[in-house]
């Protein structure tokens, strides 16, 4: 039981360093949720009949429009900060952050239909998945079976990004990568002349993350120590999109996954050496 | 009876493997473009069923920019003016990075237009929630300006801008209707 507490702990860890510079980066630029600028309460509502005329989505109206959504930004990050100064200590409070983290996260979620990436999506899972824990923290099959879950929403993220790159055009080519990384929103002037100049790197590049991101789940059953050739690559590959990219929270939301496949692939190697 | 007895039940394990049991089912179906993933998605209320394509099968390999301009009630149009510009990245982004939520609104909003506009019939793209976004936008830009006082319409348009290397190439990809300020 004490495993899966420090495992929980870690991911627990690594997710609530990811929703502090989520809600920070929020923070910094809540102007475009303002009424005049990009992200409008005001424009969003309109997608959906139920908010325009019920009153339940009047006092929803209160947080979503502007300033009320900094109140929820701010709460989370609060949330998020007590939660990791009292980690250690496995209080009964922890339940209660969690709990309204999961909350806040729905209402941000809803909320923000747009602007949002993998990396948001993959916190959303593992705070999801914690709370239940939390809940469960007396039933040690539920508090495995979330880990497991953790373990393969992550491996398949892997899988299914590299099946979806081997049948696109560029990444077959070996161009993606190069071209990607030449542009202003996910590039870097440097990294961008220099595959630009080296193109053999950049197919490099190209084609071993589709094949290793493809047969990512084979870390859960090699045996030592090619399984964590696996971990080493994923640990670099999310590095470098965080330096290169500005893919900074994607750092820690899937490096925060990565206690839950070493704690499922400890499972399954002694399953497999009894 | 007390919570702490009651959640060592053998019943609450099948209850959750099959919460997740469906909620990985629907992050498989939900993969594809197929007329099932999108029924699915539109009742993802709160974004909690992922996507994991991550730049595939067709990579982000350009830049998009929008722009406006302005029209008088005598008909002059202004020149094309730079309402937001992806934003080149510094060094502190490694660790935060609050550019990046603009940049992936616009990014977001720009690919459901392409999307929208490329279909037969798109005669409603006006009343769409992406072309509102950025139409909302640029008109409050330029209420907000005193350059433009005489304006009475506004135009947007989204530029894609492409690094080939050893040169940069750039085209309008979207134009939309004028529209009154």
């Amino acid at each position: 039981m004490n495993n899966i507490t420090t495992v929980e702990n870690i991911i627990l860890f690594f997710a609530l360093i990811g929703l502090i510079i989520v809600d920070l980066e929020y923070l910094l630029t809540s102007s475009i949720y303002s009424q005049q600028s990009l992200l409008t309460w005001q424009i969003l509502r309109i997608r959906s009949e139920y908010l325009k005329s019920n009153k339940i989505a009047q006092y929803l109206d209160v947080f979503f429009d502007y300033p009320g959504i900094i109140f929820i930004f701010g709460c989370r990050l609060f949330f998020s900060l007590f939660s990791l100064l009292i980690l250690a200590q496995n209080s009964s409070y922890n339940l209660f952050l969690i709990f309204g983290i999961f909350i806040l996260t729905l209402l941000v979620n809803y909320r923000n239909p747009l602007g949002q990436d993998g990396s948001d999506q993959m916190l959303n899972i593992i705070i999801c998945i914690l709370l239940i824990n939390k809940l469960f923290s007396g039933n040690f099959q539920v508090r495995e079976i979330g880990i497991f879950f953790i373990c393969l929403q992550s491996c398949s993220s892997y899988t299914i990004a590299g099946l979806a790159k081997s049948i696109g055009n560029k990444w077959l080519e070996g161009n993606a990568v190069t071209e990607i990384l030449s542009t202003r929103s996910y590039g870097n002037l440097y990294v961008a002349n220099l595959l630009n100049k080296n193109l053999w790197l950049g197919k490099i590049l190209t084609w071993s993350s589709i094949i290793i991101e493809t047969i990512f789940p084979f870390v859960i059953i090699l045996p030592n120590p090619y399984w964590s050739f696996f971990l080493a690559w994923g640990f670099l590959f999310h590095l470098f999109n965080a330096i290169v990219m500005g893919l900074n929270v994607f750092f820690l939301a899937f490096i925060a996954t990565y206690p839950a496949i070493i704690y499922v692939h400890l499972v399954i190697e002694r399953l497999l050496n009894k | 009876m007390l919570w702490s007895s009651v959640i060592y039940h053998e019943k609450y394990f099948y209850v959750v493997f099959s919460l997740y049991f469906i909620w990985f089912a629907l992050t498989l179906l939900t993969q594809s473009t197929s007329k099932v993933s999108k029924s699915i998605k539109q009742y993802d209320f709160f974004s909690l069923i992922p996507s994991w394509h991550f730049f595939a099968p067709n990579p982000s390999v350009s830049d998009y920019d929008i722009l406006y301009r302005t029209k008088t009630k005598l008909g002059q149009e202004s020149d094309f003016i730079v309402a937001y510009i992806t934003p080149i990245k510094t060094i502190k982004n490694i660790l935060i990075n609050p550019q990046k939520r603009k940049q992936k609104v616009f990014f977001d909003t720009t690919y459901m237009l392409l999307e929208i506009s490329s279909k037969k019939d798109h005669k409603h793209i006006v009343l769409t929630i992406p072309y509102l976004l950025n139409l909302h936008y640029v008109s409050n830009i330029v209420k907000n300006s005193k350059v433009k006082a005489d304006a009475s319409q506004i135009q947007f348009a989204i530029a894609e801008t492409k690094n080939k290397g050893l040169y940069f190439t750039t085209r309008i990809v979207f134009l939309s209707s004028w529209h009154e300020l």
